[in-house]
């Protein structure tokens, strides 16, 4: 039972990282390298609002907003000069996360910080206890997938985003707004990774190389996805359960090394996995 | 695309940049000047970027402290000046600054504050020409060299004590866990047999590479094995999310934890998630006595906001014996290293520091975390014998 | 010819005063600078070495640390001994290990590349695949570094190593000659035809394939060639400082060496080279005097140059100083140097020794009950064909009665299709499976529907790879000039493309890239050519010359199967016409017979108009 529930937390707090950084790649097919510096962006808000004594849920929204504004001048200063040039936003968003990490450093200093300790309460599911706060998480990952899912499939902005995807110039000439909408959808990326950053910081140390032990894992992720939310979904459950049972039954150090091998030979055998590159 | 045949303009342009870095080259030959040439100068090596940088604060300011007390107090003969340098996050980085710490600044000695493979980086350039390196870590105790002085303990020295401890209060089935890197497994591997021998038992043993991020399944496999105490080895940010997942998991309560690796600024940050961890040291900033009082209100004289560390600590001491070694032999490379060889100083804290043969003799502080962070001292235990011979070829 | 050779001279004499000027900087340098620069010609090397890789057949290699670090591991623990945890406890004097050190990291990394390279560079995957393989590779290694300390050292690495007595500066020559040597030697190749074709891969994978050249195993050759040049300065900077890590083979450190490339200038050799050497010394001067800060300065630089010139500051300076070079001959009245400048500097002659092949009446290609779909969308439902030699054959037909789909399924044999297609074309008959540079050098020539240049190749040297027709060019022979038959000259004459011969391909009006097209095709002394619509967008003129000069290649004995939309001008050239129709042929039979005939009025005549 345990191990269900660390297989599920495992996948649950993957996916939470993972998403905004779909979106990005998905919709605008930029490679965002620095999705762990807006996570970091999104974390020392919360510090600094739980310095102010704020809820830990309140600073969780805060450091959303903060990641959407600074990911909104990126996108202006940067990003948006870069659209349709794949490799070169590699190599620019490394450069942002970069800068981004030495703002923080230069801000807060290279000190340990904290954002609370929210749920610190067991819940007993079928009779055993377990972390609430993980379980939480599960469930704001569920809510964020399913809330997305009926976003694309039900609303006008799922249809017009698909149009973009499909095929921007005609997008274009039907009168949608297509560097407003991409402008958007990046900010809406980085938002997702400061909420992310927050909801994590609970659980990880909290200094200005915040989360960047999380990129490799998430980038296989996000590329087994492909296009598709149920991709990035079992993209997500595919990882996670590879990485937690194979350390569970197994020697943990080879773990890492056996997801990234797993995510290769995958894209190997489902090149389409990548199909956020148009061809 | 780029034009790919080299044309005239492309010499042009080679010429021109190549103009342009040897000027830059030619400017920034000169070394600073203000420092005269009877002054000792002491290069601090440490990483002020990357994952590494956590330590540089606390350590920076030990090294300042120590070098306004050795100047106004005059305990070298000469004026001691530093030059800091950033040892980057990897070996390569750390050669290129300790080179120009040696060649361009003509440093006479090294503090460092780095990872083993960047020291040993380090020493590779420094034994060559005879200067001393006093560093806090000696790789897990195994690296050697004659012109390097480790000033922290090595794991038998910082483990013992609490196995001692613990055992005495009755807590014998022990778990170890640790970072998959040399300082835990030789840690691990020092510990196990020592609990064996005083009676204790070894329920389970298990690592993870540096750099995890979850350790739901650690977490469960040690509660699974069912341990009286936990000894947690990770190291640095990867420690403070392990600490925060046990102490967030409630299937650990009425577990022990022993996790020496724990800073105290980690675990001021990490607040109650920290609460009753057992750590041993020669440094917490909460030792009680005048003598930490004083040394504590001189750091934060040298600029530190936050108490200091072992790091601060470590630092301190490294200036002070240099500058006890200094007195004594002069400036003289190799006359320097065998000094430090014999050092017998009065540390910050009215005990005595030694060292001997390259590691260092002090008194170790077990204390346990409190509920806000802090670490409150348990007891003080006589020095170790590092029970360590050079046997590396460096 | 003489001002090229004089612009030769002048290369090789600035290379040489470059390398002298870092000689001399040897004698007069303090040791902090040379031993910079010592380090800095070593990742140079490896700059170089990237370049090749990412800038020419442009595979994005992530990890290229991983074959650095393979190169100073192997020269690492061929020199040292450990005990049981990976600790040095003693050193191999004998020279000769570095050497054979050196060799095998060679050796390994391009053997792995090869490895590598098979299993990720294919016709159908992504081009991103390898990135996505490298960047796993790398963070691999770093990871299972520390599993092996009997070889690697653990995480102490392995150290106190190198040879001994050699000085400092001894070392700085060493490493400025072998950057010397990788330098030229890649300039050499890199200008060479075979660079031609490395290039070609990078522009467009497709169309090098249909040339006839097995473009994967080029990408894997020439990643093997990349990782073994890495390996080399990786073994140096070994043997140099005595000193390997799990830090060699780190993300970090590859991510360092993408920037060197990529502010330097991608495609260009001597920017990385560039790039590698100034970033080194900036960056540590720099970081030392503002160490916090110099990571803040490093990003927002490299953001800057990938935003305002992505193609690095080589080609931007270069650029720069050309407009300014123009202005000024500009104002001096030197009008000719306002004709825009050429790439290359190939020129295109005629050959007339092209021997005539004998006209027969047997068939060439036989088709039967073809049927080909993209899903669940069938295009061809049945097509059964027999395509003589020495015949001019018209396919016509409405918007998608899959005329296109039957010409991409002739020249590639991965195409999975129902039915049988055979070719009698010397001892070649196979079709099945047959990729579509193995088809292309049965002597089947394809030329696309919309004209498919190289971005950075110009008109000649598109000619002269379609002339090599899949044969691996000279390494390190430059062909200033390409002989090619009098059909092609009169390809290049009707279109208008005569004495253009250094422009880009892709820099050409329509027209002009349509006869480029053409003319390439005919280059490749096809027995069939496979022409989609050759005329579109050319004007009447043109036309009726282009079809002269293919009436003139069938009576030499080529066959050429043409998609073609304008009747008039299928009835003045072909031999025979069928009719496609929702993915069935109709009618078969002389341009007359089909014009005349009821059934393809309605079906065909219909839907145009």
């Amino acid at each position: 039972m345990t191990l269900l529930l660390d297989v599920l937390t495992s996948i649950g707090i993957l996916t939470i990282v993972v998403l905004g950084l779909a979106i990005v790649l998905g919709v605008l097919d930029v490679i965002n390298l620095a999705h762990t510096g807006f996570m970091g962006i999104g974390v020392y808000a919360a510090v600094v609002a739980h310095e102010h004594g704020w809820p830990f849920w309140l600073g969780v929204v805060v450091a959303a907003i903060a990641a959407a504004v600074a990911g909104l001048v990126v996108e202006v200063l940067v990003i948006r000069r870069l659209y349709d040039r794949p490799l070169e936003t590699i190599l620019a968003t490394w450069g942002i996360s970069l800068i981004i990490v030495q703002l923080i450093t230069l801000a807060f200093g290279h000190n340990n910080r904290a954002v609370g300790q929210p749920l610190a309460t067991a819940t007993s599911v079928f009779g055993t206890p377990y972390s609430t706060y993980r379980l939480v998480l599960v469930i704001i990952a569920a809510v964020l997938v399913v809330g997305l899912a009926l976003l694309i499939r039900f609303t006008r902005v799922g249809l017009t985003v698909r149009m973009i995807q499909a095929n921007q110039d005609l997008a274009r000439g039907l009168g949608i707004r297509v560097s407003f909408l991409r402008a958007s959808t990046f900010v809406v990326g980085c938002a997702l990774a400061g909420f992310a950053g927050a909801l994590l910081g609970p659980t990880q140390a909290i200094n200005p190389n915040y989360a960047v032990s999380l990129v490799a894992t998430a980038f296989l992720a996000v590329l087994l996805a492909g296009r598709h939310l149920s991709g990035l979904v079992l993209g997500c459950v595919i990882l996670g359960a590879v990485q937690v049972l194979f350390a569970r039954w197994a020697n943990p150090v080879y773990s890492s090394a056996v997801v990234v091998g797993v995510a290769v030979v995958l894209l190997r055998i489902f090149p389409e996995g990548l199909t956020w590159r148009r061809a | 695309m780029a034009h790919s045949t080299p044309t005239r303009r492309t010499l042009a342009a080679l010429t021109a940049t190549c103009t342009t870095a040897g000027l830059m080259l030619s400017a920034c030959g000169t070394s600073s000047p203000e420092a005269s040439t009877s002054d000792y100068k002491v290069g601090v090596l440490l990483q002020l970027s990357g994952a590494g940088s956590v330590y540089a604060d606390s350590a920076q300011a030990g090294t300042k402290a120590a070098l306004q007390d050795v100047n106004s107090s005059k305990k070298a003969g000469v004026r001691f000046t530093s030059v800091v340098a950033d040892a980057g996050a990897d070996a390569q980085s750390a050669t290129t600054a300790c080179s120009r710490l040696i060649q361009q600044d003509k440093v006479k000695a090294l503090v460092v504050f780095v990872p083993g493979p960047q020291l040993l980086a380090c020493n590779t350039l420094a034994k060559r020409q005879n200067i001393p390196i006093l560093s806090l870590s000696s790789g897990a105790g195994n690296i050697c060299a004659t012109n390097l002085t480790g000033f922290g303990l090595v794991p038998n020295q910082q483990t013992l004590p609490v196995l001692d401890d613990l055992i005495a209060q009755g807590k014998k089935k022990w778990y170890f866990f640790g970072a998959d890197y040399s300082t835990p497994k030789t840690t691990i591997s020092i510990a196990k047999p020592y609990l064996a021998s005083k009676g204790g038992t070894t329920v389970g043993e298990s690592y993870e590479p540096m750099g995890t991020t979850d350790y739901s399944q650690d977490i469960t496999k040690i509660v699974n094995a069912h341990p009286d105490v936990a000894f947690l080895n990770v190291i640095g940010n990867d420690d403070v999310a392990l600490e925060k997942q046990w102490a967030a998991d409630p299937r650990t309560k009425g577990i022990t934890r022993v996790d020496i690796l724990l800073g105290e600024g980690p675990a001021k940050a990490l607040g109650s998630a920290a609460s009753g961890i057992w750590s041993s040291n020669v440094y917490f900033s909460s030792i009680p006595g005048s003598d930490n009082d004083t040394f504590k209100s001189q750091i934060q004289a040298a600029g530190l906001k936050d108490s200091p560390d072992i790091n601060t600590y470590v630092s301190y001491l490294q200036v002070e014996a240099l500058a006890s070694a200094v007195k004594s032999a002069g400036a003289d490379g190799p006359k320097v290293i065998s000094a430090l060889g014999k050092t017998d100083i009065t540390g910050p804290l009215g005990s005595q520091f030694q060292i001997r043969s390259g590691f260092s003799y002090q008194p170790v502080y077990l204390a346990q975390a409190q509920a806000d962070g802090s670490f409150a001292i348990q007891k003080k235990s006589d020095p170790v014998d590092p029970k360590l011979a050079c046997s590396s070829a460096s | 010819m003489a001002s090229r050779l004089t612009l030769r001279r002048g290369r090789f004499g600035t290379v040489g005063l470059v390398v002298a000027g870092f000689a001399v900087f040897g004698v007069v340098g303090t040791d902090y600078n040379t031993g910079l620069l010592t380090t800095a010609f070593v990742y140079a090397i490896a700059a170089v070495s990237l370049d090749l890789v990412w800038g020419y057949v442009g595979a994005p290699d992530l990890g290229h640390a991983l074959w650095f670090g393979i190169g100073a591991l192997s020269v690492g623990a061929m020199t040292t001994v450990t005990d049981k945890t990976g600790l040095v406890i003693d050193v191999h004097d004998s020279s000769w290990r570095y050497v054979v050190g050196i060799i095998l990291g060679m050796i390994v990394s391009a053997a792995l590349a090869g490895i590598v390279g098979r299993f990720s560079f294919s016709a159908r995957g992504s081009a991103f695949y390898i990135a996505v393989v490298t960047l796993a590779l790398t963070t691999v290694a770093t990871t299972l570094y520390s599993q092996f300390p009997k070889i690697t050292g653990g995480d102490n690495g392995l150290f106190g190593f190198g040879p001994a007595n050699v000085t400092p500066r001894t070392w700085y020559y060493v490493a400025l000659a072998a950057l010397t040597l990788v330098v030229i030697g890649a300039v050499v190749l890199v200008r060479s035809d075979l660079g031609l074709l490395l290039k070609a891969v990078r522009d467009n994978e497709t169309r090098t394939r249909y040339l006839g050249y097995d473009v994967e195993r080029i990408k894997t050759v020439t990643f093997m060639g990349g990782a073994a040049i890495a390996a080399f300065a990786g073994g140096l900077m070994a043997v140099i400082y005595g000193l390997v890590s799990s830090d060699l083979f780190s993300f970090v450190f590859a991510t360092q060496m993408l920037v060197w490339v990529a502010v330097g200038g991608r495609g260009t050799i001597i920017g990385p080279v560039i790039g590698a050497i100034v970033l080194q010394l900036v960056g540590a001067h720099l970081s030392a005097q503002f160490p916090t800060q110099w990571n803040l300065v490093e990003g927002v630089l490299f953001v800057l140059v990938v935003v305002f010139v992505p193609d690095g500051v080589l080609p931007f300076v270069t650029r720069q100083i050309g407009r300014l070079a123009t202005s000024l001959h500009t104002r001096r009245g030197d009008m000719a140097s306002r004709e825009p400048q050429g790439v290359g500097g190939r020129r295109i002659t005629p050959d007339p020794a092209g021997a005539p092949q004998r006209p027969t009446t047997s068939p060439v290609i036989a088709v039967s009950d073809l049927h080909f779909g993209y899903g669940s969308l069938q295009v061809l439902r049945g097509v059964d064909l027999q395509v003589n030699r020495g015949e001019l054959l018209c396919i016509v037909g409405p918007n998608g009665a899959g005329k296109s789909t039957l010409v991409s399924v002739l020249a590639d044999g991965n195409m999975r299709i129902d039915g049988e297609i055979r070719y009698e074309l010397g001892s070649h008959t196979s079709h099945r499976r047959r990729p579509p540079h193995r088809i292309a050098r049965y002597g089947v020539s394809r030329k696309f529907q919309s004209p498919q240049l190289f971005e950075s190749l110009s008109a000649a040297e598109t000619i002269l790879l379609a002339r090599l027709g899949g044969k691996l060019p000279s390494f390190w022979r430059r062909s200033e000039v390409v002989p090619v038959s009098p059909a092609v000259v009169d390809v290049l004459d009707a279109t208008g493309l005569h004495g253009r011969d250094n422009e880009r391909g892709t820099t050409l009006a329509h027209g002009l890239k349509q006869g480029l097209e053409i003319a390439a095709a005919v280059a490749s002394r096809p027995q069939v050519l496979l022409l989609d619509e050759p005329t579109a967008g050319l004007t009447l003129n043109e036309r009726a010359v282009i079809g002269k000069v293919l009436r003139r290649l069938v009576g030499n004995g080529m066959t050429v199967i043409l998609i073609e939309h304008d009747l008039d001008f299928v009835n003045q050239i072909a031999d025979r016409v069928v009719v496609l129709h929702g993915g069935r042929i109709i009618q078969d039979g002389t341009p007359d017979e089909v014009s005349s005939s009821q059934v393809v009025r309605e079906a065909y005549l219909g839907t145009v108009s």
